[in-house]
């Protein structure tokens, strides 16, 4: 029975890892960066309530914009098991060599920079309101 | 019979060690120790850059770099996986319990110096003038450690607060967010001094050339990641000089309980926390270095006290980060240290004098601060690529004075309980981001960090020192405490006041001035 249980767990953390990865990275997730995410659910626990909980399954299930979610429940809890189960996923993501060019840069251009910061301004804006909206007609918490 | 028993390896412990060799003297410590098997690259982003070899230093086998998830916040050095054990065993023998104070106790052999930022600065008149000694009581051992430690820095608008900068090897080299602060500073000196600002270089126990067989600093941007950088000086140096020569008897796995004193001795009950046997030592002193909450904890559980409200002070933090937008797309700066400028302020918003450190952010994880950034997790990422080389954070610490309302006592279980009620009022903080506009560093209140108290690790003021000690729980001028004759304390517990500068130094000079009493008493029989 435990076993049982437990597998159900992986899988259902696995699915996590390959979604939030998707929603995060635009790409699929490496199986060993997807098994670290599984094993750091032995050391580090997010908690919240059931509905919170809830709240993951649904953005997975119903295929929601996990990014835009959170955002829009950042406001109002901070330490909200989504944002949790997001940043496992990003401090294993920034110490994986593959994901190097993506944190460091190493290429000075402040025209650049300054061109990709004003898009993530609005980008920022349009999740937020894409995440309220979406919290509303689900009733997310 | 020991001439003397030193309880702890921390800076405090070290430094009166060092003084009594050639003395028969036991240290007692808990003693933890890094891992040995330390695998790391040779810079921080090249480790970055090949981070699967690297996963156990960087995120560790338990998780440790993730510990702010789900736990309560530990700073990225203490956090980090190979710097663990500094605070290891913390809760092993007693915790802290408090809803107003996050602080630890470090077991480490070396204790919380481990992890410090190994700035060492020297108080004057002016910090020391609810002491009953004054700096010329402490200048002979400052001169001394800072022979023993190798420190740089150098003379600029900080020498007012600092002295004069003798003896000290250059300053370390500026990054270039570092350089272009100090520049700007510079053209704009008399605006900065009518805003009470004053900025200069730091004076660190780090090596800027090499000095007595160590290396100096490589800036390889590891110091958050590896423990025991021998460019940085940590008690440990010292310490095991001291064993290797054989001028101490140095008992780690030892944790001490309680003494008791006698006519002709003191004894010390001392736990291995290997076979949980208790061992009791005797000697004609006693030298308690436990830090400020150890030897708080030592000495009433050895009177049995489970009421009193012991002081405690600390330097309340802030942190306010600052983005220069001419920096933003600059390239991640691979090779610097992070400690580059210190400030001082001195007006109107505070009653005192506040000190502040300016940190570049290399060398730590982004996925630390990302999530304090104001956008959606994945532009975070993005975004915190071409802003962090581009921000400074300014660390502020505020002085502190023993009030009634923050306090440690011991419960019967062996927890300590700590009640802090100072808060950091941002008044300094808003004050500081409005000048900073003024030539380029941009920040918001709203962006400020004010955590809990403890948050600073630097601890006083338990057992204060006095001129004419009144209670059982104070210390006299040579930190002997009230009402024994050979229980001495050199760690931060017999300050009665904490000014705003790093209290390191101060606790190891003290420390020396205090076992070079100890041992002239103990050369003329008593
Ligand atoms: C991240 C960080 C950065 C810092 N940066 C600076 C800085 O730049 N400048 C500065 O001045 N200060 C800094 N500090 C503070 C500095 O580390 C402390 O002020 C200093 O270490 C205190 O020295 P200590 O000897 O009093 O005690 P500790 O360093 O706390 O050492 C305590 C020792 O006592 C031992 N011990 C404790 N209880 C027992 C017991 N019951 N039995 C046996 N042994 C025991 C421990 O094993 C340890 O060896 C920093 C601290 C941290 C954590």
């Amino acid at each position: 029975m435990d076993v049982e249980r437990e597998d159900l767990m992986r899988e259902y953390l696995s699915r996590e890892a390959y979604y939030f990865h998707r929603s995060l990275f635009k790409s699929e997730i490496s199986k060993e960066l997807a098994d670290k995410y599984i094993k750091a659910h032995d050391f580090v626990k997010p908690s919240g309530t059931d509905s919170q909980f809830q709240t993951i399954r649904m953005v997975i299930d119903l295929n929601l914009d996990a990014e835009a979610v959170e955002l829009a429940l950042r406001k109002k809890n901070s330490q909200h098991p989504l944002l949790q189960k997001i940043k496992i996923l990003t401090y294993l993501a920034e110490c994986n060599s593959q994901y190097y060019d993506l944190f460091i840069n190493e290429e000075p251009s402040l025209f650049k920079a300054v061109a990709v910061l004003t898009y993530h301004v609005l980008r920022t804006a349009y999740k937020l309101l894409k995440g309220n909206i979406v919290k509303l007609r689900y009733g997310l918490v | 019979m020991y001439d003397a028993i030193i309880i702890g390896s921390g800076p405090s412990g070290v430094a009166a060690a060092y003084t009594l060799k050639g003395k028969n003297i036991l240290l007692l410590d808990v003693g933890n120790l890094p891992d040995r098997d330390i695998n790391l690259c040779a810079n921080f982003y090249d480790t970055k850059k090949n981070a699967e070899s690297y996963f156990r230093g960087l995120i560790g086998d338990n998780f440790e770099s993730l510990n702010n998830i789900d736990r309560e916040y530990l700073m990225p050095k203490v956090k980090a996986p190979y710097q663990r054990y500094v605070v290891a065993d913390a809760n092993r023998f007693g915790t802290i319990r408090s809803e107003t104070f996050n602080g630890f106790i470090s077991y480490a052999q070396g204790g919380l110096a481990n992890v410090w930022g190994a700035q060492l600065y020297r108080f004057n008149d002016e910090d020391l003038k609810m002491f009953p000694i004054n700096a010329s009581d402490l200048a002979p051992y400052y001169d001394k450690l800072t022979g023993l430690i190798g420190i740089c820095g150098h003379d600029d608008d900080l020498t007012p607060f600092y002295g004069l900068a003798k003896n000290l090897l250059p300053p370390l080299e500026l990054s270039s967010l570092g350089t272009d602060l100090l520049q700007k500073y510079s053209r704009r000196r008399e605006f900065f001094r009518e805003k009470g600002i004053y900025i200069g270089k730091p004076r660190l126990g780090v090596l800027s050339t090499d000095y007595l067989g160590r290396k100096k600093c490589d800036y390889s941007n590891l110091e958050f990641f590896k423990p025991q950088i021998p460019y940085i000086y940590t008690p440990s140096v010292t310490l095991n000089e001291l064993i290797a020569k054989n001028l101490l008897d140095y008992k780690p796995k030892y944790l001490a309980l309680r003494y008791k004193e006698m006519d002709n001795k003191i004894i010390v009950e001392a736990r291995n926390i290997d076979t949980s046997q208790t061992d009791s030592f005797d000697a004609k002193k006693l030298i308690l270095a436990a830090g400020t909450l150890g030897t708080a904890k030592i000495v009433l559980n050895s009177n049995e006290d489970f009421q009193t409200k012991l002081p405690m002070m600390e330097n309340l933090p802030s942190y306010i980060p600052f983005l220069n937008f001419f920096k933003i797309g600059s390239s991640q700066e691979k090779r610097s240290f992070y400690t580059q400028l210190n400030l001082f302020y001195k007006g109107e918003m505070f009653d005192g004098l506040v000190m502040g450190t300016f940190y570049t952010l290399s060398g730590i994880l982004h996925s630390d601060i990302l999530f304090d950034m104001p956008f959606s997790v994945r532009s975070s990422i993005i975004a915190s690529k071409y802003v962090i080389p581009a921000i400074m954070v300014l660390n502020l610490w505020y002085p502190a004075h023993i009030k009634e309302d923050n306090y440690v006592s011991l419960e019967r279980s062996g927890d300590l309980h700590i009640s802090y009620r100072d808060r950091v009022t941002g008044n300094v903080e808003k004050h500081l981001i409005k000048a900073f506009r003024r030539i380029g560093y941009f920040s918001l209140p709203s962006l400020c960090k004010y955590p809990l108290p403890g948050n600073s690790f630097h601890y006083a003021g338990t057992l204060p020192m006095k001129a004419k000690p009144s209670s059982r729980y104070e210390t006299d001028p040579y930190g002997r405490l009230s009402g024994t004759s050979r229980i001495y304390v050199v760690d931060g517990s017999c300050f009665p006041f904490l000014p705003a500068k790093n209290l390191s130094f101060t606790i190891m000079a003290n420390s020396m001035r205090i076992a070079t009493h100890i041992e002239s008493a103990l050369d003329k029989g008593f």
